[in-house]
């Protein structure tokens, strides 16, 4: 069970509704991480863009971060 | 030796030269890590702004969180993050006997500290040790102090240092040359229990290196 409730996409603050869709369009999916970070829409956005940017192929390619 | 140069905030993209202003307000100078951030600036920047956004009132005011980032690098052995937050947390008022007492358990009988603070010790204890097995006890005193998004607040910064640990170890960074010599309050309670952290506090913090 999760320690902190898991944010519905329906109940999340406005301020991360972006967040939620970058976060869909990346994964496929909004990930439960992401939804238990929702509790503190600050640290949901920084944690979740830097996820992002972590697995984008601006630097490297994602089979070499992935391997 | 650091594994990659410091890139120089002087001549740094737009994108890190405003990485490296936001670090002087927290930090009162440029630092060793964010210049080494700086060679990636896309995703450097991204990493940095969750710190900055710790650093900072949110959910939990930003000297509380000072406890769980002094007790989660000290349990990390890394010795350039607790030199940076012991100077920051005394900035912020916390004593260093207060510091002192967040080594092992101390903390638990400590006069300096509250039961809010000692649940969210403890917590920041089991996360370092074992995320998987925090006890039943722990959670329960930590929900009679914080709410739902504190809790994230909490436990994001305390994953958060201990991936700039590992990242700042990783990477070689060097404490800057104006903490050379510097005492150090929590390793002086309890020394580094791995050689890295060791070779730095001798290379550094010890008077005797600068003598």
């Amino acid at each position: 069970m999760a320690a902190v409730h898991l944010i519905e996409r329906e109940e999340a603050e406005a301020g991360v509704a972006d967040v939620f869709e970058a976060a869909e369009r990346h994964f496929g999916q909004v990930p439960n991480l992401v939804r238990a970070l929702a509790n503190n829409p600050t640290l949901c956005r920084s944690i979740t863009e830097f996820m992002i940017a972590g697995l984008a192929q601006a630097v490297s390619t994602g089979a070499s971060k992935s391997s | 030796m650091a594994q990659l140069p410091y890139t120089d905030p002087e001549t740094a993209d737009p994108v890190m030269k405003a990485v490296f202003e936001d670090t002087v307000k927290r930090f009162q100078m440029p630092l060793n890590i964010v210049s080494v951030m700086g060679n990636a600036p896309e995703i450097g920047s991204k990493m940095i702004q969750i710190y900055f956004d710790i650093l900072q009132d949110g959910a939990i005011d930003w000297t509380t969180k000072e406890l769980a980032i002094l007790k989660s690098t000290k349990m990390g052995d890394c010795l350039y993050c607790v030199t940076q937050h012991e100077v920051v947390s005394e900035r912020l008022g916390i004593s260093p006997e207060k510091q002192a007492d967040i080594v092992g358990l101390q903390y638990q009988v400590s006069p300096h500290y509250t039961d809010r603070e000692r649940a969210l010790l403890d917590l920041t204890g089991q996360v370092v040790l074992d995320p998987e097995q925090i006890d039943v006890e722990t959670w329960a005193n930590v929900r009679k102090h914080f709410n739902d998004a504190q809790i994230v607040e909490l436990v994001a910064t305390i994953g958060a240092y201990l991936q700039i640990s590992k990242f700042g170890d990783a990477m070689g960074v060097e404490l800057e040359p104006v903490f050379h010599g510097r005492p150090s309050v929590l390793f002086a309670k309890e020394p580094p229990k791995s050689a890295a952290a060791a070779r730095h506090l001798e290379h550094h913090l010890a008077p005797a290196a600068h003598q």
